[in-house]
């Protein structure tokens, strides 16, 4: 892992055909997370308004509480390239667009709005689907997936 | 960053295949946009703190605090290289993510 931050990051590739739309994703490799999400910058930099997006019938909660999310509709194909430069591709059911979290600062007098966005998050239902497994070597910051 | 290791299946035949040598290009340029991030963070964190920055080829080519302004600004400016471009937004050191 020699990310920022030693985070397990990888760039993939995420196609929506429900909506036209498709783009470069960097993912962090979250394995503590059930299913894969799009942060917001990601969708928005696919031509996504993140926030018209239907909200999901499904509570996403994390560390900090209740996350404020969205969902995309299926089928979502998510692919990650290996060092062969093949690519593996999952389809997905939906896909949860994880919205900024958004503070209001005070300074000087004045209020700021600012965004904190969270990054996209591979989770085991692509994991799962490939039948992936993970080597991880905390020694070196290294991991790498085997398909 | 983060490797696959070499595939004991096949690949898969869907969607980005149809599209294979496009797809792999942009991820490899993006790969590259953002390992420049990396490399560069201490130096960004300086001049963007809590800002989201854009970076192609080793350049910033867009920055600003707020999300919509920057989207805007990079879809007027570059919009052919969007989907390889990196985009951070740069936090203090001292801010964690606990997911």
């Amino acid at each position: 892992m020699t990310g920022r931050d030693n985070e397990p990051y990888a760039e993939g590739f995420v196609s929506i055909p429900t909506l036209g739309k498709s783009g470069i994703v960097k993912f962090l490799i979250d394995t503590g997370n059930s299913t894969t999400c799009l942060g917001e910058p990601d969708v928005l930099k696919m031509g996504i308004d993140a926030r018209s997006l239907p909200t999901p019938g499904i509570r996403h909660m994390g560390i900090g509480g209740k996350g404020n999310a969205r969902e995309i509709e299926g089928p979502v194909m998510v692919c990650l390239m290996d060092e062969e430069h093949r690519l593996h591709e999952a389809e997905l059911e939906n896909i949860s667009v994880i919205l900024n979290h958004r503070e209001e600062e005070h300074r000087g007098g004045k209020i700021r709005r600012v965004d904190y966005p969270y990054p996209s998050l591979l989770g085991r239902n692509y994991l799962s689907k490939l039948n992936c497994t993970l080597h991880f070597d905390f020694k070196n910051w290294d991991m790498f997936i085997e398909i | 960053m983060f490797d696959m290791g070499k595939s004991t299946g096949s690949s898969a035949q869907g969607i980005c295949c149809n599209n294979h040598d496009e797809v792999v290009a942009q991820i490899l340029s993006a790969s590259e946009n953002t390992r420049w991030v990396s490399e560069h963070m201490a130096e960004l964190r300086q001049k963007y703190l809590h800002k989201f920055i854009a970076v192609h080829n080793g350049k910033i080519v867009a920055s600003s605090e707020d999300q919509a302004s920057f989207f805007r600004i990079l879809r007027t400016k570059e919009s052919k290289n969007l989907p390889m471009i990196a985009i951070e937004f740069i936090t203090d050191e001292n801010e964690r993510w606990i997911l």
